[in-house]
């Protein structure tokens, strides 16, 4: 690139950017929104319509347009030589096929096709420009497909630029903003937005090259009036003073100056290339050749028919929000609208001419080969990855004995848990992230142990060995330590309302080992415990306004108060207590308080007097519904068909969770672990998903997540003993219990039931 | 001054040969890494911290790396294996066509 390019290019950035800023600027108004990312926003009030705006504006696009259709209706019959038709390509007849699938997939609501449903613009785009250069091959023998491949990639790469620019002017007139996607985190929004933005200059270039191949579009106008500057210099930079002002206006007058968001990015480029004394998009009007001109207007605005048409029934969608003339539409666009195509069109010419690889022809059969080759590959493997981790479920989880996982799963828990030096240094890794993982592992490995010795007698005394001296670890660490040892830093920030300092995390959780103690085995020693803690507990929640208790100061958790009331049957069980008069009135509340309206699920957390903090959260549900099948089977039935439906997903036949429904915003937290996007994958409620899974007899589900522990999980075998990499000592005691899960909880049901029927 | 010296196929990415090539590179990047024991260090996934010793941006360096290769080894391997597998037939096939029609092929470009 020679210097003077440089120079010119740089300058035009510059402009192109800065501009609209210094006019905010010096407006004075808030830089902050204009820059906000996602851009979600929506500060610019519009004025309402107009009909003098209205006519106005038509009358001067009519004037614009009407000598060209003029000109070319003239000369519609001049003879024009008609190419010779080759065969449709094969690979055309694949974009069709692939555009005619996703037109299907974006204007449907396929409830397993959700995961993905925002992202349909992408595949509609790359099969319209498939069939634009298929037709265009069919037409000539040439396209920019099989021509120049590396063309339109460096097209595509240089189009997610250009139209994030226009996103970026779009912040300072607010003329489209986008529907449904609020709840896209900003990775995912801006994948969302990058990867059709990628197939705007590709569908442009490509729709004017096969414009170009019918000579009637343009007859006439290859001898039209031609355009002479006698002094082009002096008016480009006229031009350049105008459209630099203009610019730098639209953010502060935006009603007035929205047309300019696409006239004059177009001016500054071509007046700075005059200046330059470089060849503009409009060079060919010297000579009244207007052809170039008006095909790029017109593919842009076959473009933007499809752009419109393909939007308006699409789940993410953009909506147009324009000043004086938001009437008469056509799909979300207003008629006038359309007109902004038609400048659009040159612009995308001026940014195409920008890339240097357009002259140079590839090797075209080669990558076209090769890209194919890759495609057909991908969609015959990826499909069946998941065939080789998908687990015999007899190995993972049966309704007697003890599954050859889970004994292997539970060797390696009891060998952190009998080695000093060992669990000090999976205690010391949990601690580090979270108290509270240290104190739920063991939760969670006195239930599976509990399991595991009503399973297989056997094992009973190995495993009531390892739970009393976990019990009696943690009640000796609580009493030595204090409340606080098993909670977060913040538990300290205020004083409890009204649990005289105790926590229901830690409270319900002891009592729920206790129990769990007891019925796998009676054991003396832990019966005023267990009922000394039940009753604090019962005492403390019915204290609150809606019977719950406190996890954190003001601060109440579905997760530890079903818990509490799981813990309270399985005491009834045991003692002969009764406090299902408390669960019924627990629940009466939770009805009133706590139930989301939008998917009917439990919250996750909320104040004392029920204010909730939060939504259904992945992490809390399916352990929820797992407790309250202890208290009321239908309600859990229901709550995990819901959760099942809201937060279950599977893809490709690997199983996940996300960690909060669709309709609700995402706020990574220390118990979801780690989100992936786009498809909003979370650890933690994936992990606690094996356990509902398990709990509901869902073997579809339990092995599709099974699938992807396996594949995702990074499994390691020492000595005969599992455990997972990529998860920690809570995460594998999770794992366990929800394989081995099912007697404890019949245990609680049939004695209640006993109890109930006497 | 422009090398003219044609590209030896395995170091063009567009051969069969450079896609085994590369899958073989990745296999053996994860190799390495699976030998040194970062298989480890995918506690990272968890937001468990990592084992004592290792500093934590390390530890999740060394985790998501081997996350990427074993990705990369159980998805992008075997689609480069049996790409190049097709691209192989592919070439073959088009050999022979173009044996028994006499022709060579010389594609005409387009330029803008």
């Amino acid at each position: 690139m020679d210097k003077t390019k440089h120079i010119m290019r740089s300058a035009a950035l510059l402009l192109l950017v800065g501009l609209p800023l210094v006019g905010i600027l010096s407006a004075g108004k808030p830089l902050a929104r204009y820059l906000e990312f996602p851009p979600l926003t929506r500060y610019v009030a519009h004025a309402p319509f107009a009909w003098p705006a209205f006519i106005a504006l038509a009358l001067i696009i009519a004037i614009c347009l009407a000598p060209f259709v003029r000109q070319v209706f003239r000369h519609w019959r001049d003879p024009a030589t008609a190419p010779g038709l080759r065969p449709f390509p094969w690979w055309g007849w694949a974009g069709l096929a692939l555009g005619g699938a996703a037109w299907i997939m974006a204007w449907n609501r396929f409830r397993w096709f959700a995961p993905v449903q925002e992202f349909t613009f992408t595949p509609l785009w790359a099969s319209y420009i498939v069939v634009v250069n298929a037709l265009c091959f069919r037409r000539t023998g040439h396209c920019m497909l099989t021509d120049r491949p590396r063309y339109l990639v460096a097209l595509a790469l240089t189009s997610a630029v250009f139209w994030w620019y226009f996103e970026y002017l779009n912040r300072f007139v607010q003329n489209w903003y986008y529907e449904n996607i609020t709840t896209l985190t900003p990775l995912k929004y801006f994948l969302f937005a990058t990867l059709p933005f990628a197939t705007v200059l590709p569908a442009v270039m490509g729709t004017y090259e096969l414009l170009d191949t019918y000579p009637r579009l343009t007859s006439g106008l290859a001898s039209f009036t031609p355009v002479r500057l006698h002094r082009p210099r002096l008016l480009a930079g006229a031009a350049l003073a105008a459209s630099c002002a203009g610019l730098a206006g639209v953010g502060v007058w935006p009603d007035y100056l929205f047309p300019l968001l696409w006239l004059a990015p177009l001016f500054i480029i071509t007046s700075l290339q005059a200046l330059a004394g470089q060849p503009t998009v409009f060079a060919d009007l010297e000579r009244g050749d207007w052809r170039r001109v008006v095909l790029l207007a017109l593919a842009a605005l076959v473009c933007g028919f499809f752009w419109e048409m393909w939007n308006y029934r699409s789940q993410a969608r953009w909506v147009y929000t324009v000043p004086y003339v938001y009437h008469f539409k056509i799909f979300e666009m207003p008629i006038l609208g359309y007109a902004g195509y038609l400048p659009f069109g040159l612009e995308c010419a001026v940014i195409a001419g920008f890339i240097g690889g357009a002259r140079r022809a590839s090797t075209p059969r080669t990558v076209v080969r090769w890209t194919v080759a890759l495609l057909i590959a991908a969609l015959v493997w990826l499909p069946l990855v998941h065939f080789v981790f998908k687990p015999r479920l007899a190995d993972w989880r049966t309704p007697r004995g003890v599954p050859r996982e889970a004994a292997a799963l539970a060797g390696r828990q009891l060998a952190v848990w009998t080695d000093p030096a060992l669990a000090a240094g999976q205690v010391a890794r949990m601690r580090a992230t979270n108290a509270e993982w240290d104190f739920m592992a063991r939760t969670y490995l006195v239930l599976a142990l509990a399991n595991i010795s009503l399973r297989d007698p056997a094992e009973q005394p190995r495993c009531l060995a390892a739970m009393d001296r976990m019990i009696d670890d943690t009640l000796r660490l609580e009493r030595e330590q204090g409340t606080f040892h098993f909670l977060m830093e913040y538990a300290r920030n205020q004083p409890y309302l009204k649990s005289g300092g105790r926590s229901l995390f830690q409270d319900g959780e002891i009592a729920l080992m206790l129990a769990a103690r007891r019925l796998a085995a009676e054991r003396d020693e832990y019966r005023a415990p267990l009922a000394a803690r039940i009753e604090t507990m019962t005492n403390y929640m019915a204290a609150g306004p809606i019977l719950s208790g406190e996890s954190y100061p003001d601060e109440c958790w579905t997760f530890c108060n079903t818990i509490a009331l799981a813990a309270m049957r399985m005491a009834d069980a045991l003692d002969g207590t009764d406090h299902r008069d408390f669960c019924a009135r627990w629940l009466d509340q939770a009805w009133r308080h706590l139930i989301d309206p939008r998917t009917g699920l439990l919250i996750a957390s909320y104040s004392l007097a029920g204010t909730p903090y939060n939504g259904p959260e992945g992490s809390s549900i399916w352990m929820t519904a797992h407790c309250l099948q202890l208290v009321d089977p239908a309600f859990a039935a229901d709550q995990y068909r819901r959760a099942r439906r809201e937060l279950g997903r599977s893809f490709l036949g690997f199983g996940y969770a996300r960690e909060w429904p669709a309709s609700w915003p995402n706020q990574p937290d220390v118990d979801s672990g780690p989100i992936i996007p786009v498809l909003e994958i979370s650890s933690g409620s994936s992990g606690l998903a094996l356990v509902g899974a398990a709990a509901f007899g869902d073997d579809d589900y339990l092995v599709a997540l099974l699938t992807s522990l396996k594949f995702g999980g990074f499994p390691t075998r020492e000595g005969g003993n599992l455990r997972f990499c990529a998860s920690n000592t809570v995460g594998d005691a999770v794992m366990l219990y929800a394989l081995v899960q099912g007697p404890l909880w019949a245990r609680v049901e049939q004695l209640n039931r006993g109890r109930t029927v006497q | 001054m422009t090398d003219k010296r044609p590209v030896r196929p395995i170091m063009n990415p567009f051969t069969p040969a450079g896609l085994v090539f590369r899958a073989l590179v990745i296999l053996l990047l994860f190799a390495l890494a699976h030998l040194a024991g970062w298989r480890e260090f995918t506690g990272i996934l968890c937001g468990t911290t990592a084992a004592p010793g290792v500093p934590i941006a390390t530890a999740a360096l060394r985790g998501l790396l081997y996350v990427l290769l074993y990705l990369l080894t159980l998805l992008a391997v075997p689609v480069m294996l049996a790409a190049s597998a097709v691209l192989h037939c592919w070439k073959r096939c088009s050999e022979r066509s173009q044996k028994r029609e006499g022709t060579s092929h010389n594609p005409e470009t387009k330029v803008l």
